[in-house]
């Protein structure tokens, strides 16, 4: 059982995603969107309808904020950091001028990461026969025991990661849900549309008065 | 050290070590800074209900930065625990070398596992702590939340309603007194010889009876921003 638990623990894939701001994320936020409605619909305390309000109105607003997340917030803020670095801060430094973006640096390190033989096996299974052949850095990754793994670029992505994860949950996401969840709702039939009748009411006697 | 030398330094380390915490508290911090002031922003919202909404997001996220910093931590902590040589070897070999054998086939098999180990313990403390933030945000934070934050919330209400009728009772009371003297100065009274009109020493008189009621209404009227049916 332990051997196990010590096998899961230190699997390079469970490894990688926990050192991976934008998969750690996803995977935290995918986890909110299925957990906490569930959480809410188990609850004894409130009436059916209220807990499935409830629980459709959290489901959306996490999923609302992974779809940002994925779609508008990672491709900018994680290639851009590298981008900016290679062009700007960082043009000089080594390991940057060897990759194209940000994915592929990040191939790069999720080979680097591993143990040599089997790193050794991977590269040479045929789809992989082709992979850093343009940046010569295939060589280091057959020969070396421990090929520079090149952590300022790691740190970049990591950090552009970062500050896009922090402006697109804490910032842009809320403001999509708060303009999208409630019409969702409404057409869902969660929430009644507004009746114009009062108003109208109001329009006429402020015309007569 | 010049700022770009520690912002390099800095970036390198957390391309070698990153945390899923890094991230999670970040956001948190972020969050409960700007949720209570968008809430706070939104101009269709009652003030009162802004003012709740906003001191239960900042609530609520100044309990999930430190869960989320603890359960890191104390995942982490289990790691130590797990990667040990025992959890990297076959149970037979063990045993074997914790009864004192010294052959080299237990010996070599005690040093890969001890390497192996040693190896996987940063792998393992990554994931722990991932786990870890993971069970914060699904459980522990909601179940916190929900017995910390409730009462505060439970506490806030009840004394922002006493604040209130507090404040109505002293507005119902200054507006008795401009109606008073009003009324006094109407009289062309000299209120500080004559008997002055003293609302309340009529003991049928309370705030909430009928006659207060209209007097409050029509003190208040012309202010109130009526436009149909006012004067």
């Amino acid at each position: 059982m332990i051997n196990a638990i010590t096998g899961i623990l230190s699997n390079p894939t469970l490894a990688s995603v926990a050192q991976n701001t934008k998969a750690s994320i996803s995977i935290e936020t995918g986890l909110k969107a299925v957990g906490r409605p569930s959480f809410i619909l188990a609850d004894k305390d409130i009436t059916p309808e209220t807990k499935k309000y409830a629980a459709t109105k959290e489901f959306l607003y996490q999923a609302i904020c992974l779809g940002v997340y994925l779609a508008l917030v990672m491709p900018v803020f994680k290639g851009g950091a590298f981008k900016l670095a290679k062009k700007t801060f960082y043009k000089n430094k080594p390991g940057f001028d060897k990759f194209k973006n940000a994915s592929e640096y990040l191939d790069y390190h999720k080979f680097a990461d591993m143990k040599q033989k089997p790193r050794v096996a991977m590269l040479s299974e045929a789809k992989n026969v082709d992979k850093f052949k343009v940046n010569g850095m295939r060589d280091a990754l057959m020969n070396e025991a421990e090929p520079n793994k090149y952590p300022l670029i790691k740190g970049v992505i990591e950090a552009g990661s970062i500050i896009g994860s922090v402006l697109g949950l804490a910032v842009l996401a809320p403001q999509v849900s708060h303009h999208t969840i409630h019409p969702i709702m409404k057409a869902l039939g969660f929430e009644k549309k507004p009746e114009k009748q009062p108003e109208e009411t109001q329009q006429k006697v402020d015309v007569k008065a | 050290m010049s700022v770009g030398n520690f912002i390099e330094k800095t970036l390198t380390k957390l391309g070698d070590k990153n945390k899923a915490t890094y991230a999670v508290v970040a956001i948190a911090t972020v969050k409960g800074i700007c949720r209570p002031l968008f809430t706070m922003m939104d101009k269709d919202e009652d003030p009162e209900t802004k003012k709740y909404a906003a001191i239960r997001e900042g609530l609520t996220e100044a309990v999930a930065i430190p869960v989320y910093l603890a359960s890191g931590k104390l995942m982490e902590k289990f790691a130590d625990k797990l990667a040990v040589p025992k959890n990297f070897m076959d149970k037979k070999l063990y045993k074997r070398h914790l009864a004192g054998d010294t052959s080299a086939e237990v010996k070599n098999a005690f040093d890969a596992a001890t390497e192996l180990a040693e190896n996987n313990l940063p792998k393992m403390k990554g994931s722990l702590n991932f786990l870890g933030v993971c069970a914060a945000a699904l459980l522990i934070i909601p179940a916190l939340c929900s017995v910390a934050i409730k009462p505060v919330m439970s506490a806030l209400k009840k004394r922002g309603q006493e604040e209130k009728l507090e404040k109505t009772e002293e507005a119902h009371e200054m507006a008795q007194s401009e109606i008073v003297a009003d009324i006094n100065s109407a009289r062309k009274l000299d209120i500080n010889t004559a008997q002055p009109i003293v609302l309340n020493s009529d003991p049928s008189f309370t705030l909430n009876n009928d006659r207060y009621k209209s007097l409050n209404s029509f003190a208040t009227m012309f202010t109130s921003g009526m436009k149909v049916g006012g004067v």
